[in-house]
């Protein structure tokens, strides 16, 4: 800590609020720019919700976010986080367990993967094919919008009517049939959109997954067919769709970011809570901290959310009265909950094989689409889902660095949750009781699971949001429903990470193109700053198609 | 082997307006239909047993005025409709709504009734928007005329004049949750509850649902593309109506067939050439106009082996699963709403809150029945000294998992003990009930589904997407065949608009004289 605060002046040209993934990634880019960059963080550890954390002695939790795909292949390479020791490990495998005693298996490799649908029916098997087509045609119309600012349509600047040409001309380059299929992928359900290609209740249930991971909507919802995109467009080592480990926990990437930033000279300063922005005359200047110091600087990034950042940070008064109605009429409803979970051994899943890869990936226990719309009904009604939709994971299968040998480590993302109760408020007996189904659940497929327990947290979107930060606990940082994309995202008016007060700025997942551990709202919040204070930006790769 | 120019095939208002239309333009033309009467779903006949009235419809919605002189419907007697409901609610006091939401002052709080101001506003102006594209023959592959074009242009340079705010808030909202919106702007429950109950009624979607608040839109687009006095709520309107219909498309020359069921739609090298019926006749045609559900003109009649594979695939992911059931109960007396204290005709509506539509929604979607069901009913005068009392349940799902043969009896007593604790006494003054589940509206007006609309009108499947890409500009990729009805732009209700439409394709592709 000592050392670190050594580095710190009272002054710099760029202070960042939050060292999150965003945070990080924008700060690396404007230092690299030449500007003198500082990073705040509240926590005394670093990384937001991309963390690894030694909760109990010898194991490794990623306690928030826990796999890694979406993360911009060209920010990577900007600034060489490999070097600075992030590794990406694409994981083989995954399951969903079915109630009658069997499973459904996941293959990285398409073809094993369609001759598994092809097991449990022959059609599906088939329909795999048009599905994986259209879907990946889809994903290649949206991929080249992650890494650019939205426009503005309703102004006539030459940049926003460019990038609007740019938009249609992107619609335009499909065949009527494939823009009338784009239409109708947008505005879907996920499920009603499976349904027009499969038959099988629990291929539709491990296809739906990715349609509603993080959202505060059922796959019955329209506007969930794009969920499925928003996790689909991410790679592994140039595979499309593919998820991976970071090699250490997900705090591997913003441990690499770190390194990465202070090789170009930036500091960062660690249990530093900001209290406020300080704006004067219409401009932000600086920030206190809650211990009161002060840092001034004349660019201000916030990596916190748009509410957090607007309703808690900066004074009400200095914001139209239109905007910070706005902002409150942004939606962010936590819908999920984390259980980690330290364990003695490997668990058994008397369904799979020996040795199946299946244990190697995500597992699954909801086996119908209508058992994940139940648990999105109890979530409206103010409860957690008493059949909870569980995404497991033991990245310890793979990466023996995150628990002592034989031992492992279990991450399980876990939804409905909600942020308040029908009660009220948490409680800390309710988050217990909450763990606690989300491991009965798991006992029932897995014998002796419970005996295999070391040491497990239990996170509910309360602990979300008073450790990492996240409003009401939602991990995208606001609803990625159509209100909130694109030039939408956060608000319409203020969609290109500018704000309302001259010299601030936001950079989080609140902006476009959303949440998920990404990195683009980051970097290209940064090139926007760059462009303001008329800085070269040659070291901000352009976006690369891939698909 | 009789021929014509044109074969109709069903005698719902856009198949008689269909009919009519190419008529007066000198075609001689057929009009197929299954059952005994014209009208379809809003035809008369039974209200409930031995008493005369419309099964289904109680209320008119927007018959446009290309509608009126196309059908020369001048001389039908177009009265003003009570339009007002009356929100009921268990717990609650009574809250009296006017058309297009309006609430006289002093009712609501202060607060309310600002937000209800704009939120009116913004919902009819956006609504307007759309409204302009509700007449239109939507926009195809390989047709998108210059006229289409034109309009957008138009409408994005309008929605620009609008200004910055309205515009981002068109953008913003237009594919948002009714919920979201309403709470956005007001804090009376009933109030939401009705625009909940409103903007999903007769389609899957619950009011926290995504893209719900375009039935809201299409609900007021509709109204307000109507002529003056065809919106509004009348046990008898919808039967008026259809009866100038009918008697203005037999003036118009066409002949009827009624009871004749199509079977097939005979087609050869991807021309549609002529029909048969179930009774073995075959008629043949220059062109078919097919005015009954697209996956019955497609899938049944036309057949999937005649249709491109990509093309049936589509058509038979139309979700067209109704969810609405009805029930007609012939009273004796007027009931005594209690929180009114009395009650007259006119649509009440019982939908206590957003929430509890959202509430009462969650069990359709796994083929159960909700505890607590949400309904409209609008009461009149019937036959002999009887007051009609005439239902619409939402969210009763065709496919029921206890099926419909308890469930009817269920559901029943669901809502008659529901009003009955609305109107003590109702129970005992019932003389005649009548009742028809998704399924039965399915088996009695020839409709796959039951569903009311043909086919789910949401986002997905509306203007050139409706019922399916490639058939949504009321031709299809079967020369000579054409379809209209409610499973096309725009979709259910009466408007008519898509018989005058497919007429009028067709009387394009054809020439002038049509032949």
């Amino acid at each position: 800590m000592a050392a670190i605060k050594n580095n710190i002046q009272a002054s710099y040209d760029v202070i960042v609020i939050g060292a999150g993934h965003n945070g990080l990634v924008n700060a690396c880019y404007l230092q690299r720019a030449g500007l003198k960059v500082l990073v705040v963080e509240k926590n005394d550890w670093i990384g937001g919700a991309a963390v690894s954390r030694e909760l109990t002695p010898g194991f490794i939790y990623s306690n928030c976010s826990y796999v890694c795909s979406l993360f911009r292949p060209e920010i990577m390479r900007d600034l060489e986080l490999p070097k600075y020791g992030l590794q990406i490990i694409g994981y083989e495998g995954g399951a969903v367990f079915t109630r009658d005693g069997d499973f459904l298996a996941s293959y990285r490799n398409h073809h094993a993967h369609r001759r598994e649908f092809a097991r449990h029916n022959i059609r599906d098997g088939e329909a795999y094919e048009r599905y994986s087509r259209d879907v990946t045609r889809q994903c290649r119309f949206i991929q080249p919008l992650l890494m650019r600012t939205a426009p503005d349509p309703t102004s006539l600047k030459p940049r926003d009517l460019g990038e609007l040409m740019f938009l249609a001309r992107k619609f335009t380059e499909m065949t009527p049939g494939e823009m009338a299929k784009t239409l109708r992928f947008w505005t879907m359900s996920i499920s009603d959109f499976l349904d027009e290609y499969f038959e099988s209740d629990v291929i539709k249930a491990n296809l739906a997954i990715s349609g509603i991971i993080g959202t505060a909507l059922g796959p019955m919802s329209p506007g969930t067919a794009y969920v499925l995109l928003h996790h689909y467009m991410g790679e592994v080592d140039g595979s499309v769709g593919a998820w991976g480990y970071a090699r250490g926990g997900m705090g591997a990437i913003t441990q690499a970011l770190t390194q990465s930033f202070k090789a170009s000279g930036g500091a960062i300063v660690t249990d530093a809570e900001v209290a406020g922005v300080i704006v004067r005359n219409g401009r932000a200047t600086g920030v206190t901290l809650a211990n009161g110091d002060q840092y001034d600087a004349r660019t201000i990034v916030s990596n916190a959310d748009v509410k957090r950042t607007f309703l808690k940070l900066v004074d009400e008064n200095e914001l139209p009265g239109r905007f910070v109605k706005q902002v409150r009429n942004f939606k962010m409803r936590g819908s999920s909950g984390k259980v980690n979970i330290a364990l003695d051994s490997l668990p058994e899943f008397p369904a799979l094989p020996k040795n199946s890869p299946c244990i190697k990936g995500d597992m699954h226990f909801t086996d119908s689409i209508e058992r994940m719309e139940r648990g999105y009904d109890d979530w409206k009604a103010g409860r957690w889902s008493a059949d909870p939709f569980l995404d497991m994971m033991i990245p310890t299968t793979m990466d023996p660095t995150m628990a002592p040998p034989g031992k492992h480590f279990m991450s399980c993302f876990v939804q409905y949750c909600p942020p308040k109760l029908h009660t009220g408020e948490w409680t800390d007996a309710d988050r217990d009781a909450f763990g606690q189904t989300v491991i009965n659940q798991i006992a029932d497929y897995s014998p002796g699971f419970k005996d295999r327990i070391i040491h497990m947290e239990v996170r509910t979107p309360r602990e979300l949001e008073a450790e990492v930060g996240l409003t009401e606990g939602n991990i995208f940082q606001g609803e990625l429903t159509f209100d909130q994309l694109l030039f939408n995202r956060p608000v319409p008016g203020y969609a290109q990470y500018r704000s309302p007060i001259s010299g601030l700025y936001i950079c989080g997942s609140s902006t476009h193109p959303g949440g998920g551990v990404m990195g683009a709202p980051g970097r290209n919040a940064a090139l926007e700053i760059l462009h303001d204070l008329s800085r070269n930006n040659e070291h901000v790769s352009k976006a690369h198609e891939v698909i | 082997m009789k021929s014509y120019d044109v074969i109709v095939i069903g005698a719902g208002h856009n198949g008689m307006i269909a009919a009519a239309t190419l008529s007066r333009k000198g075609l001689g033309v057929l009009l197929l239909e299954a059952s005994p009467t014209y009208g379809g779903m809003a035809a008369g006949g039974e209200f409930a047993p031995g008493y005369a009235g419309p099964s289904l419809v109680h209320s008119l919605n927007g018959i446009t005025p290309a509608i009126l002189k196309e059908m020369q419907l001048d001389k039908f007697g177009l009265a003003p409709l009570p339009t007002m409901t009356t929100c009921l609610s268990h717990d609650d006091a009574p809250l009296l709504v006017a058309d297009n939401y309006q609430i006289a002052a002093g009712i609501l709080s202060r607060e309310d009734e600002v937000g209800l101001a704009e939120l009116t506003r913004r919902l009819k102006f956006q609504a307007s928007i759309l409204q302009q594209f509700l007449a239109d023959t939507p926009p195809q592959e390989g047709a998108f005329p210059f006229s289409m074009k034109a309009r957008l242009a138009k409408t994005a340079f309008n929605l620009k004049r609008s200004g910055k705010i309205e515009m981002q808030e068109f953008m913003r909202m237009a594919l948002m949750c009714i919920c979201d919106v309403v709470d956005e702007h007001i804090s009376d429950e009933r109030l939401k509850g009705l625009l909940a109950f409103d903007g999903t009624l007769g389609i899957s979607l619950g009011p926290r649902s995504p893209t719900s608040l375009f039935g809201l839109y299409m609900r007021l687009a509709t109204r307000s593309a109507g002529a003056d006095h065809t919106n509004g709520y009348s046990i008898n309107a919808a039967g008026r109506l259809i009866d100038a219909i009918y008697e203005s498309t037999k003036a118009a020359g066409v002949e009827f067939g009624f009871g004749r069921k199509v079977r097939a739609i005979n087609v050869n090298n991807g021309l549609a050439g002529s029909v048969e019926t179930t009774d073995g006749e075959t008629y043949s045609a220059g062109s078919i106009v097919s005015a009954i559900h697209p996956a019955t003109t497609f899938l049944s009649f036309v057949g999937a082996p005649k249709l491109d594979t990509g093309f049936s695939r589509e058509i038979s992911s139309v979700r067209s699963r109704g969810n609405v059931s009805k029930l007609n109960l012939v009273l004796d007396r007027f009931p005594h709403i209690a929180s009114i204290g009395g009650s007259g005709e006119g649509r009440y509506v019982l939908a206590p809150s957003a929430n509890e539509v959202e509430r009462n929604f969650n069990p359709s979607k796994y083929g159960e029945l909700p505890d607590a069901p949400c309904f409209e009913f609008v009461i009149g005068k019937g036959d002999r000294d009887t007051v009609y009392l005439s239902a619409i349940i939402q969210n009763t799902p065709l496919n029921l998992k206890q099926g419909w043969e308890s469930g009817s009896k269920r559901l029943q007593d669901l809502v008659v003990n529901c009003l009955e604790r609305l109107a003590p006494g109702i129970k005992s003054s019932i003389v005649a009930t009548r009742f028809f589940s998704p399924l039965d509206i399915e088996s009695n007006f020839n409709v796959p589904g039951g569903h009311w609309h043909h086919g789910e009108l949401q986002v997905d499947r509306l203007f050139s997407l409706r019922p399916v890409f490639g058939a949504a500009n009321y031709r299809s990729p079967i020369d000579n065949l054409y379809i209209c009805g409610a499973g096309t732009h725009p979709g259910g209700g009466l408007s008519g608009m898509s018989g005058l439409n497919v007429a009028r394709a067709l009387i394009r592709d054809k020439g002038r004289g049509g032949k």
